[in-house]
C-alpha cells in the first residue's frame, strides 16, 4: 500500500467514519485519535471520555482502515456494555421506585430557550414528575436516545439549523444501532409532546417505532393553560 | 406606548422573573447588535423566542412584540424591525421598573 492510499484512508476516516462513531457515544464527551505507522502496518488509538463513560481501544492492521475497524469494534463492544451497566443507574428514578406501584412520571424537556425550559420544568415538577432539561441542539438526540423517559416535550425549532424532526431522525438512527435501545424503545416508546409557535398541522413527525407523537402545544400559552395541558396528558396516560 | 402592558405573573414563576427580565435586556442588546450588522436572520431568531416565552411568564406584550418583530425580519423590513426593537427596549425598561424595583 502506497503512502497516498493511506493518506486518503485517513481522510475518509475523518470525513465519514469518525463522525459516525461519535454519533453512537454519550453526550458531552471528548475524543482523541491517532494513527501511527508500525513496521509494515498501522496502529490506531482512540479514547473517549464523557462525564458518564470512558472508552479506549487500539487496533493494528496492514492499512489505516483495517486498524480503525478493529479499534471501532472494541469501542462499540464497550458502548454496549456501558448501556447494560448503566441501566437503572442514571435513570430518573431508582429501580425500587420504578417497580413499585407509585412512581413518578419522567419528562425530558428539550428547549434551547432557557426561560421556556424553566417554566415547563416548573409545571411538570408541580405535577409530581421527575424532569431533565436539555438545551444543546447538538446533543439532544443522544440524550433522548440514552435516557429513559415517559414523555419528551420537544421544542420544534431548536435553532436556525435544527428542527425537532432532525432530532427525531438522528435519534431513530442512533437507536437502530444498538439492540438494547431498539428493544427498550420498541416496548416503551416515549410520548412526544411537540411545543412550537407552529400549528399542529405544520408539524411533521418522522415515521418510526421509537417515538409516539402524543400531543402538540402551540405557543404562546399562558402558564395556567400549560399546567392544564400537562395535567391532561398525565391523566390520559394513567399517571 | 399604545400596547397593553398588563401582566399576570404566575406565583410559581415569580422567583424566576428577575432572571427572565435580565435575559430580555440581553435580547435588546442582541437585537440592536444584529440590526447594526444587518443580520435580520438573527433578529428573527431572537424574536421567535420572545414570541414563545413572554405569555408563559405573564408578559403577553413581550410575545406580541416578538411576533411582530419576527414577521418584520421575515419580510426584510429593517425600519419596522428597528421601531419594534426600540419599543421592546422601552417595554422591558418599564417591566423592570414595575417588577424589580
Amino acid at each position: 500500500m502506497g503512502m497516498k492510499d493511506a493518506t486518503s484512508q485517513i481522510e475518509d476516516f475523518r470525513a465519514f467514519d469518525l463522525p459516525e462513531l461519535l454519533e453512537k457515544l454519550p453526550a458531552n464527551g471528548h475524543a482523541e485519535d491517532r494513527f501511527e505507522r508500525l513496521g509494515d502496518g498501522w496502529t490506531f488509538t482512540f479514547t473517549y471520555a464523557s462525564p458518564s463513560a470512558h472508552f479506549a481501544a487500539t487496533g493494528t492492521g496492514p492499512t489505516p482502515r483495517q486498524a480503525f475497524v478493529i479499534a471501532r469494534n472494541v469501542i462499540l463492544d464497550q458502548v454496549n456494555d456501558w448501556h447494560k451497566m448503566r441501566e437503572g443507574d442514571v435513570e430518573f428514578y431508582p429501580r425500587g421506585e420504578r417497580e413499585g406501584k407509585i412512581r413518578k412520571p419522567s419528562v425530558i424537556i428539550v428547549d434551547d430557550d432557557v426561560d421556556t425550559a424553566l417554566a415547563t420544568e416548573k409545571i411538570f415538577q408541580g405535577l409530581g414528575c421527575k424532569t431533565l432539561v436539555v438545551s444543546d441542539p447538538g446533543d439532544v438526540h443522544r440524550t433522548i436516545s440514552f435516557q429513559e423517559a415517559d414523555f419528551i416535550v420537544l421544542d420544534w425549532k431548536l435553532d436556525a439549523r435544527t428542527l425537532g424532526s432532525d432530532v427525531v431522525r438522528r435519534a431513530n438512527k442512533l437507536i437502530n444501532a444498538f439492540s438494547d435501545l431498539k428493544a427498550r424503545f420498541g416496548l416503551h416508546p416515549p410520548k412526544v409532546i411537540t411545543h412550537s409557535v407552529l400549528s399542529g398541522s405544520e408539524i411533521q413527525m418522522p415515521e418510526g417505532p421509537y417515538f409516539q407523537h402524543f400531543d402538540h402545544w402551540q405557543k404562546p400559552l399562558r402558564f395556567d393553560q400549560l399546567v392544564q395541558r400537562g395535567g391532561a396528558v398525565l391523566d390520559r396516560c394513567g399517571f | 406606548m399604545q400596547r397593553n402592558l398588563n401582566t399576570c405573573i404566575p406565583d410559581d414563576l415569580r422567583p424566576l422573573v428577575g432572571g427572565f427580565l435580565a435575559r430580555r435586556s440581553k435580547d435588546v442588546q442582541g437585537l440592536e447588535f444584529s440590526l447594526n450588522t444587518g443580520d435580520l436572520q438573527a433578529v428573527g431568531g431572537i424574536a421567535h423566542k420572545l414570541k414563545g416565552n413572554g405569555t408563559g411568564y405573564g408578559f403577553p406584550a413581550i410575545s406580541e412584540v416578538g411576533a411582530e418583530l419576527e414577521m418584520a425580519a421575515i419580510l426584510g423590513d429593517e425600519d419596522l424591525a428597528r421601531a419594534l426593537t426600540a419599543e421592546f427596549k422601552e417595554i422591558i425598561g418599564y417591566f423592570q421598573q414595575q417588577h424589580l424595583a
